[in-house]
């Protein structure tokens, strides 16, 4: 029955068994794969493609088991119901790069012997309690005993496990802030601190950067810097609507009271990313006063409201996307401008055509103009379509009208292009 | 130049990112006195204020390490058990301690809310025409030939008896105050207005050519070559001959709230929901039969949908006395739920265009949500309904009392 289970799941792995051969030139070079012998050549083939050397350049070529082959007789060595013996082998295997067979050894361990720790170990499982998880499972296991209040466990087991089994950097990140979290909630502010801002620099340091989870705990550390009492004064009602929708969920007062309570922090993190949204409503003010005579500068405060709106949402996810909805409408208003200008342009150009008797080359010149004015309204409409697809729902109209110009645009464009290539 | 200015703006872009990295690389901070300030919190949070109060103000007198924030859990302790002086005592405490500038304002604000709330009781809203007895009332609908003018701070009145100039001169400035303070949260109206109080109906339609034919008063803004001219017009005495004390409890303020919202609001358009609701709040005491239309309407069939409330025009008002009644109740309810700041940066909303949902998302400073729309509506309904209720309770028991 084990052999059986075993033979199934290794048979894949033994079946793509390949010679590994070792070629030596005689410049001292050394390459391992599958050598073939051609009639004046030697190919050897390697992981990243086949070689052709000449026979003169070869000085020998040995034959040799390749891991693969060597973890096959291993493996018709070892007793396969010695979890142990297997154990071993799957450990070999694995300093060998052989993971995928490794993996399947660890498997069938725990068939034998549920509770072997070191395969459990090997395949990245945590325990919690007296159940083995893997990592996803022990995640959500763990925040679960985060709301539960269990923060002792959570310390002292738990996360030490999740950080040093955490399989990605992403994953790994997430296992810092539950730890940031667990020591704010447990009331350590000064660790939570500075687990808060050792996750902030990890996430900024992450391939892809983490940016938002970089700006939110950066800003969770300060907000711990500036309050080493864990104490925080809550100038309004949080959750903001719930003195508005008169919702039965959880509110917190205004006044003070302790970060350790998740609401409390919230609150405080939208104070910050309210902050951020007043100066970019700032911004934003000013880029309206100078757009019609500065579109240069309007442009540059518009990027700079961005840049804080993009904090606050940071912040608390969504919070500032009506103002970034608003730089977008702004930024189409003053693209439809210009490609009303176009428009009127090429409607001058048009109404000129058919008028008066031209030369031929002077009707080209006509033609390559009207085109010209095409284009460029044809550009601006894609930038408008490029810049209101971001808020599909909101800018509705604006994308719709777009779209729809864009194609009469290309279609008196194709006309016009056909009568330029006619005339060629 | 425009290659230097994006230059320039990337470099801010970059220093701004490195203050808020650079924030973080700091020792962490350590406070010796935590535990008594959360054990503080706690009790807080549960209601226990005096003990949250006792273990505060230990913190705050410890002689080792004192930490005079924890005034700010003395205060919010003696505040929330209603002992509003000795909270303003601790605010006091508190605000100079305080190093933060969000702090400070904090203290300030609920300064402000303790004295309000200590105040509240004392003083009900009253409509000034309760004040005046029947021989006051009769000189008040005498009428002379000749034009008397009175003029305050911000009005000229003139009237064709001098009692009602004066009268009407000092009650204008209180219902403008209102209005700018209350109402609008803090506007500002630093203009002069004309209010021409005429003697009858026949002649406030010869002169105030602008008002509809069943009004009593309305008010004109015009600008003519850079002169703005502001006015408002009212009648003097009803049909009966009598004083028309609702020129002076409802109908001045009701138009001097147009006139100070058309100001506002500028060349934008007040959505008439808001315009008619705020002008009803404006009114110096609240009328009930509107406050209970309000309700059995939304409890009713005849409810007309929040969205068509605020898409409201003039020309397309359906069933006008609802209409005027549940506006007047959304936007009190409004009114109510919203802070002064909130309800001001609304209103600073709506001027730019947003909708109702978006103007009360952007002030709340919350995400926006799918399902705003519908949840402030059902709050609302449920705000009129229990308004609606409680008058008919309070009607009911009077009847029993009689």
């Amino acid at each position: 029955m084990v052999r059986a289970a075993l033979s199934g799941c290794l048979i894949a792995a033994l079946a793509s068994v390949a010679a590994a051969d070792k070629l030596v030139l005689t410049d001292g070079r050394v390459f391992v794969g599958t050598v073939s012998v051609e009639a004046d050549t030697v190919q050897i083939s390697v992981p990243y493609g086949d070689l052709r050397f000449p026979k003169i350049d070869v000085e020998r070529i040995e034959l040799m088991d390749t891991p693969e082959q060597e973890f096959r007789k291993k493996l018709a060595d070892t007793a396969l119901s010695d979890p142990n013996a297997l154990y071993d082998l799957a450990q070999w295997a694995g300093s060998k790069s052989l993971s995928r067979q490794a993996g399947d050894l660890y498997g069938l361990i725990l068939k034998l012997k549920p509770d072997h720790v070191g395969a459990h170990k090997a395949l990245g499982h945590i325990c919690i309690g007296k159940s083995w998880l893997g990592f996803d499972a022990a995640l959500e296991q763990a925040r679960g005993k985060l709301e539960a209040g269990s923060y002792a466990v959570l310390l002292e087991d738990i996360l030490p496990a999740l950080r040093a089994a955490a399989p990605t950097r992403q994953q790994a990140l997430q296992v810092m802030y539950l730890l940031a979290d667990t020591q704010l909630r447990s009331r350590q502010f000064n660790r939570a601190e500075a687990s808060f801002g050792e996750l902030a620099e990890a996430a900024r340091k992450a391939k892809p950067p983490a940016t938002d989870l970089a700006t939110q705990s950066a800003m969770i550390a300060e907000i711990l810097h500036a309050n080493p009492d864990g104490m925080y004064i809550l100038r309004d009602v949080y959750p903001p609507a719930a003195p508005l929708l008169g919702s039965a969920q959880a509110h917190i007062m205004p006044g003070p009271a302790s970060l350790a309570m998740p609401l409390v922090l919230e609150a405080a993190l939208r104070d910050e990313a309210k902050k951020e949204i007043e100066a970019g409503r700032k911004f934003l003010d000013e880029a309206q006063k100078l757009a019609p005579t500065d579109p240069d500068s309007a442009n540059l405060k518009y990027a700079l409201a961005d840049q804080c709106f993009q904090r606050a949402d940071a912040m608390i996810p969504n919070i500032a996307r009506a103002h970034r909805v608003d730089i977008a409408r702004r930024k189409i208003a003053a693209m439809r401008k210009d490609a009303d200008a176009d428009a009127r342009d090429f409607d001058e150009q048009m109404a000129k055509l058919g008028v008066k008797d031209m030369a031929p080359q002077a009707y080209n010149t006509m033609l390559q103009r009207m085109i010209h004015h095409l284009n460029s309204t044809r550009d601006d409409l894609k930038r408008i379509i490029e810049l209101a697809q971001a808020y599909p729902k909101e800018l509705v109209l604006e994308l719709k009208w777009a779209e729809l110009d864009l194609t009469k645009i290309d279609n008196m464009r194709k006309i016009l292009v056909t009568e330029l290539d006619g005339r060629k | 130049m425009a290659g230097n200015k994006y230059h320039i703006a990337v470099f801010a872009l970059v220093i701004s990112a490195a203050s808020v990295g650079a924030a973080i690389f700091g020792s962490p901070s350590f406070c010796p006195t935590a535990g008594q300030v959360q054990q503080a919190l706690q009790d807080l949070q549960d209601g226990q204020y005096a003990q949250a109060q006792r273990e505060a103000l230990a913190v705050t007198n410890s002689t080792e390490e004192p930490n005079p924030r924890a005034w700010a859990i003395v205060a919010a302790a003696r505040q929330r058990s209603k002992n509003y002086p000795a909270a303003v005592a601790a605010y006091r405490q508190f605000l100079c301690e305080a190093d933060c500038p969000d702090a400070r304002q904090f203290a300030v604000e609920q300064i402000q809310a303790c004295t309000t709330q200590a105040q509240a009781l004392a003083t009900p809203p009253k409509a000034p025409s309760k004040r005046l007895d029947a021989i006051a009332l009769a000189d008040l609908a005498k009428v002379s030939n000749r034009t008397y003018a009175e003029s305050s701070e911000h009005f000229v009145v003139r009237a064709n008896n001098p009692q009602v100039a004066k009268l009407v001169a000092v009650e204008a400035e209180v219902a403008l105050d209102r209005i700018c303070r209350v109402i609008l949260a803090g506007q500002d109206y630093p203009h002069s207005v004309t209010i021409n109080v005429w003697s009858d109906m026949r002649t406030f339609h010869a002169n105030a050519t602008e008002a509809p034919e069943w009004a009593g008063g309305g008010f004109s803004y015009s600008s003519d070559k850079g002169l703005i001219t502001r006015r408002i017009n009212l009648t003097q005495r009803d049909a009966k001959g009598r004083f028309a004390t609702v020129m002076l409890d409802r109908v001045l303020p009701h138009e001097m709230c147009h006139l100070v919202l058309k100001e506002l609001f500028g060349d934008s358009q007040c959505p008439l929901f808001l315009n008619e609701g705020l002008a009803m709040m404006a009114e110096s005491e609240v009328e009930n039969s509107r406050v209970r239309l309000a309700g059995q309407t939304v409890a009713g069939k005849a409810l007309q949908h929040l969205e068509t409330i605020c898409l409201a025009q003039q020309y397309n008002v359906q069933e006008p006395v609802v209409f005027y009644a549940e506006s007047y109740s959304f936007v009190e309810f409004l009114h109510g739920r919203l802070t002064s700041q909130q309800f001001r940066d609304f209103l600073g909303n709506i001027q730019q265009g947003c909708t109702v949902a978006d103007a009360v998302q952007r002030s709340l400073y919350m995400p926006a949500a799918d399902s705003f729309t519908a949840d402030l509506a059902n709050a609302w309904e449920d705000h009129a309904i229990a308004q609606s209720q409680y008058l008919e309770a309070l009607a009911a028991a009077k009847t029993t009392a009689q």
